[in-house]
This record gives C-alpha cells, sequence and structure tokens, in this order.
C-alpha cells in the first residue's frame, strides 16, 4: 500500500497491524456512519493489509477502543438496525450561531426556489453536516422546518422544471410549438421548431429549454412558458455544438481589472489592451455579456461575429434614435 | 491501564497532536510524558511505526528533514467528514443561488463556512476544490479583511466623512472624500457605495483597490455629500418596444411595469428610481432588445454616446 504522495508502502512489518485494524474501523464508521459487524469483517477482509475476518468479540474489544478515544458509538440494538452507530465524528465541525442561522435561512431560501432536486441534494448535505456536529450543537441545526409556502408561479415553475428535465434525459429529439411575438394589436403567432433539448435553466426567475436547433445547427434557448405544446420523435439526439474561438480586446478601466472567466486565455496584455481568446458552445451568451462593458470591449473575431455585435448595436441604436410615443398618464 | 489497545490510543493521539501542530519526535514524546493515560516516553522507533500506521490509513505526513526543523507534518488526514464530488458541485450551486439573494453579510458568512468544511473534510484534493468554489467562480475571498469590511461598515452607519486613498484602474492613486453608504456583493465583488464630490452617480469601490482610509471632518464637503445623499432619486422611464410584460425579464431595480399594447410598435414601459446609471446601463445594453429612454435626457444621451461609438467601432 503506498501513500498518496508515494513515500511510504505500507506492509505489515513496518506498522502497527492492530492499531491499523481499529482505526481502520473508525475512518469506515466516519464514511458509512453505521456498520454492523459483518459489514465491519467484509471490510477488514477487503483490506490487502488486514486480509482476514475477526470473531464477534475482537470486534466488539476494537470498538471498546475507539470508544474509550472519545468516540461517540451506540450499541447495536433492534433499533439501530443492530449496526455500531457513530453519534458524530471523532473530529467534529465547529460551527458558530451565525453560521448555523444562515444554514437555517439557505434551506428557506433553497426549498422555497423551482428546483426540487436541488433541496433534496442540499438537504442531504445538510444532513451530513448535521451529523458532523457535535451532539450539543446537532439539534440547533433544524431541518424538518416547514419551508415558506411556495407562490403559485414556483409551483408552476417546478412542474415545468420536473418535465422538462425528464425530456432531457430521454434524449430523443422534440417538435416544438413555440410562441413569438405578434407585432402591434396582433396576437402571439406560433413557431414550429425542432430541438435536439439538452438542459432546463433557470436564469432569473425563468426557466429555459437550452438546445440545439436541428435546421439551424444553433444553440437555442427557448422560454419554457412560451412552449405551447410539444412532441417527441422517435430518434435520439445526435447533434453536437462544435466550441467557437471567440477573440475580443478590452480597453480603459476593463483591460487592468477583467478577471478571466473559466475557458478565457489571454492573447496579449499590454499597457492598455488586454486581450482575450474565449472558447465557447454557447456564443449568444458571451456576446450578451460583452456588449454590457459597451465601448471597453470590441470583438475582433470571428468575422461573422463581429458582423452579428455590429447589427446588435444598429438595432440598439434604432430604439433610441425614433420618436416615443406619447406617454399616457 | 484500562484501554484495550494501547497502541491505538498512542497513535491516535499522536494523529491529535499534529493535528494542532507539526512535531519532532521528541515532542510528541514530551506529550506522551505528560499524559495522563500513558505516562512514558517510547523510542523513536515506536513513534516511526506510529506515524507510518497513520501513513497506512491515508494520513499526509512529512518526513522529519532540516527543512521542517526534523518534524512531522500533518499534511491531510482521511477521518475528517467525507464529501463527494457531486456534493461539493451542489454546495457550489447553492451558493451561486445564495449571492444573488443574501445581503453581503450572510454572502461572506457563508463563504466562511464553506470554507471550514472543506478545510475539515476528508479531501485529499480540498485545494483544488477551495480554487474551484472561488477563484474558478470568481469569488473574491474576503476572509482576510474582514476587519477593513466591518470598519468600513460601521463608518457607513455613523455617516462619517472619510479621506480615502483609490488606487483606481483608469487614473492611478485618487485621494478623494468619500461618504460611505454600504456595501454592495455584485458578482464575487465586494463594493462600498457612497458619495463623491462633483459625482451624480453613486460611486462603486472595489475593496481592495481602497488603499488607505481616514475620518475627517469637514463640515462643508460632509453637508454637501449628505445633501446629495438624501436627495431623491433621479426618475428613470425606459420603453422597451416590442415586448410584453410576461417576455420582460426583471432588471431586479424596484422597477413597475406598465404593458402598453395598443401603441404601434407595442411597448412595456418601465419606471424606476436610481442613481446607478453604470449599473443600469450595462443591463440595458446587455439585455438584448431594442429600447428608449424617455428620462433623463442625460441617460438617454450617455446611453446614445456609447452606442454611436461602438457602431463606429464595428464599421471600421
Amino acid at each position: 500500500m503506498t501513500s498518496v504522495d508515494g513515500s511510504f508502502t505500507a506492509n505489515a512489518s513496518n506498522l502497527n497491524i492492530s492499531a491499523y485494524r481499529v482505526l481502520y474501523i473508525l475512518l469506515h464508521l466516519v464514511r458509512f456512519q453505521a456498520l454492523n459487524v459483518m459489514e465491519i469483517n467484509h471490510l477488514l477482509s477487503e483490506n490487502a493489509l488486514i486480509a482476514k475476518t475477526f470473531h464477534e468479540e475482537t470486534i466488539s474489544s476494537y470498538i471498546n477502543t475507539l470508544r474509550k478515544l472519545g468516540c461517540p458509538i451506540q450499541r447495536p440494538s433492534s433499533r439501530n438496525g443492530f449496526k455500531y452507530q457513530l453519534k458524530y465524528p471523532p473530529f467534529p465541525l465547529h460551527l458558530n450561531d451565525e453560521e448555523l442561522e444562515i444554514l437555517q435561512k439557505l434551506l428557506i431560501l433553497v426549498s422555497s426556489q423551482p428546483d426540487e432536486e436541488l433541496h433534496i441534494e442540499f438537504l442531504d448535505i445538510l444532513q451530513k453536516i448535521k451529523w458532523a456536529l457535535p451532539s450539543a450543537k446537532q439539534e440547533l441545526l433544524m431541518l424538518e422546518t416547514n419551508p415558506l409556502p411556495l407562490h403559485a408561479s414556483v409551483e408552476q415553475h417546478r412542474e415545468l422544471l420536473r418535465k422538462y428535465r425528464k425530456l432531457c434525459r430521454d434524449a430523443l429529439v422534440l417538435k416544438v410549438v413555440y410562441e413569438v411575438d405578434g407585432g402591434a394589436n396582433t396576437p402571439a403567432s406560433t413557431t414550429l421548431l425542432t430541438i435536439e433539448p439538452s438542459q432546463v435553466v433557470q436564469e432569473g426567475q425563468r426557466l429555459y429549454l437550452v438546445g440545439v436547433d436541428r435546421e439551424k445547427h444553433q444553440r437555442v434557448k427557448l422560454n419554457l412558458e412560451k412552449i405551447v405544446s410539444h412532441r417527441q420523435l422517435p430518434s435520439k439526439i445526435e447533434h453536437r455544438l462544435k466550441p467557437v474561438n471567440i477573440v475580443f480586446q478590452l480597453t480603459g478601466r476593463l483591460a487592468k481589472t477583467y478577471r478571466l472567466y473559466p475557458d478565457e486565455t489571454v492573447v496579449e496584455k499590454t499597457k492598455t489592451t488586454f486581450t482575450i481568446r474565449a472558447k465557447t458552445s454557447d456564443y449568444a451568451s458571451l456576446l450578451t455579456r460583452l456588449l454590457k462593458y459597451g465601448i471597453h470591449c470590441e470583438v475582433l473575431s470571428p468575422a461573422y461575429i463581429r458582423q452579428e455585435m455590429k447589427q446588435h448595436v444598429e438595432r440598439l441604436l434604432s430604439g433610441l434614435s425614433q420618436e416615443s410615443p406619447s406617454r399616457t398618464e | 491501564m484500562e484501554l484495550l489497545n494501547v497502541t491505538a490510543y498512542r497513535v491516535f493521539k499522536i494523529l491529535c497532536w499534529l493535528m494542532e501542530a507539526p512535531l519532532s519526535a521528541e515532542a510528541l514524546n514530551q506529550r506522551f510524558a505528560q499524559d495522563a493515560r500513558t505516562r512514558k516516553r517510547l523510542s523513536s522507533d515506536s513513534i516511526c511505526l506510529y506515524i507510518n500506521t497513520l501513513r497506512a490509513l491515508g494520513c499526509q505526513i512529512t518526513r522529519p528533514s532540516k527543512k521542517n526543523g526534523f518534524c512531522y507534518e500533518l499534511l491531510y488526514q482521511p477521518l475528517g467528514i467525507p464529501w463527494n464530488e457531486k456534493e461539493i458541485e451542489t454546495l457550489i450551486r447553492v451558493k451561486t443561488f445564495a449571492e444573488n439573494s443574501f445581503s453581503y453579510q450572510e454572502v461572506l458568512l457563508l463563504h466562511q463556512f464553506i470554507k471550514k468544511v472543506l478545510q475539515q473534510a476528508a479531501l485529499p484534493n480540498r485545494e483544488h476544490w477551495l480554487q474551484q468554489i472561488f477563484a474558478q467562480s470568481r469569488t473574491v475571498d474576503y476572509e482576510p479583511n474582514m476587519t477593513v469590511i466591518n470598519d468600513l461598515q460601521s463608518h457607513a452607519k455613523e455617516q462619517r466623512l472619510l479621506l480615502l486613498t483609490y488606487d483606481s484602474p483608469v487614473n492611478g492613486q485618487e485621494r478623494f472624500y468619500f461618504l460611505p453608504d454600504n456595501w454592495t456583493y455584485r458578482q464575487g465583488i465586494l463594493y462600498l457605495n457612497g458619495y463623491q464630490l462633483e459625482r451624480e452617480q453613486i460611486t462603486l469601490l472595489r475593496l481592495e483597490r481602497i488603499l488607505k482610509y481616514e475620518t475627517v471632518e469637514h463640515p462643508d464637503v460632509f453637508q454637501t455629500l449628505l445633501n446629495q445623499k438624501l436627495s431623491i432619486e433621479p426618475n428613470v422611464v425606459i420603453h422597451f418596444l416590442g415586448i410584453s410584460q410576461k417576455d420582460f425579464e426583471p432588471l431586479n431595480m424596484q422597477e413597475t411595469l406598465r404593458d402598453v399594447s395598443d401603441a404601434s410598435p407595442r411597448y412595456l414601459e418601465v419606471t424606476l428610481r436610481t442613481r446607478e446609471f453604470f449599473i443600469l446601463k450595462q443591463k440595458l445594453l446587455s439585455y438584448g432588445l431594442p429600447f428608449n429612454i424617455l428620462e433623463p435626457e442625460s441617460f438617454r444621451t450617455d446611453v446614445r454616446d456609447t452606442l454611436l461609438n461602438m457602431q463606429k467601432v464595428y464599421s471600421s
């Protein structure tokens, strides 16, 4: 057995094997929180340095040693499924009252948002944290609190999230009837899209289905509330969008203070400019971010994305240049 | 000795002591001599054997050498709380979610908690995960700055005028009077909001660029800045063209909305009060939809000039 730094190879002659067995049981009690004799024996026999099973009484004596070391291990009984249960780890987590309060607040917040999966996963984390607290503090972290009553729109979003996440997992192509804005005084119309769904994301208060438009070979982000209907086609998704390399140059204050995002690399840094290459398969989101930097950011390449930036700026200018409709009080 | 396995006790004690500080074989022996349960010194061979037992369990312990003062140093121990990759990813997602809803104090407290959890975790690649949670998610770790943060917050609360030296990315070092108002946490960065002479907009200063500050008595300057702070925030009216309330992604600036669908083209009227024109401008530029600013005129001109300059850049 070699240690992580590779400098030590353990064998039964250069360590104390009985102490090793005792602490090896502790290591697994920390990992699994509760183990019965059979499980402990299985773990001991699987270990190359130990490689054998032990009598129940020997295991019991090892557990007693751990108790003397200060490890709170409950006796096996029908209540705990005849397992040795470690009530909290040998080195508990010491959180102050403020930190416990923030966890409680965070739990309420997470339980009141649409993503139920996130709530369940976070609850599991908190269960583990609760177990890791010293016993006197464990009661202070209440995981069974009632969440805030859910707003009707959150309930609706939960339903949408569940439905579209399942569609993403199914990995089948979707035919989607999608609502598009009508013009003035005209009701909204719809368009038919063929989408390869990949994931559902939440941005602000909206949920979007992210996928690839099969006909345009473009990444799309559809507002779930505007999907009028959908139908799964009997064909598996196959499209993988190739990432695009976008080079942009920052000037002024930004050139000095910009912090690189993941997937960004430095092309050149001078006293006044900072040139960056971003690799992305979602260039629309990147452009949205670059636009907010205004005059201090210029997309250098590729040419078609530079052109897209130009069109976007012109579209915004057209709004600002036109006469505003008169305001009604 | 009432212990059933004395050696296990000794090995465990070594682990506990090494968790407190790096120790030499001699220092460990002194502790054993003082320990009520052992009360005796051990040979260096025994200590070496016990250290090896800990290593076999997965502890990373350095070899004593001249470089480390002939101490055993514990770099990692596996009896911490075990976390897996998925759980840490969930923690990162929850952190990101909370940063958009919590106050700056709550965010900093949450960061402190996450660090504590990871530092005590049974994670051999702990540094990598700390890096993921802070640097990779573009979050500055403000724990070392807590004294300054709390001090400036108390000055803001007590409305104290400051003379502040700031490392401006554009102008270099600047010295100016500043009336702090509050901290704001935005996308991983902490800013001190406040008021500065000859600036109508609210000023946002990055904590790490504040080089020096002192409280000063200057009644005239203080009164001017206080008046600025107490004045009513300018009214802003924006028309988003061709969009209805249903499609509008909130600006999160306490705006009120009014759908005007019988106009041609139809528009959504958004009204709000703010001094944070810099932030609002960024939001408008990246919003993705044509808009018109009805008031204030100065803001309309500013945004228009920016867009005209951008147009020039992309036309060349």
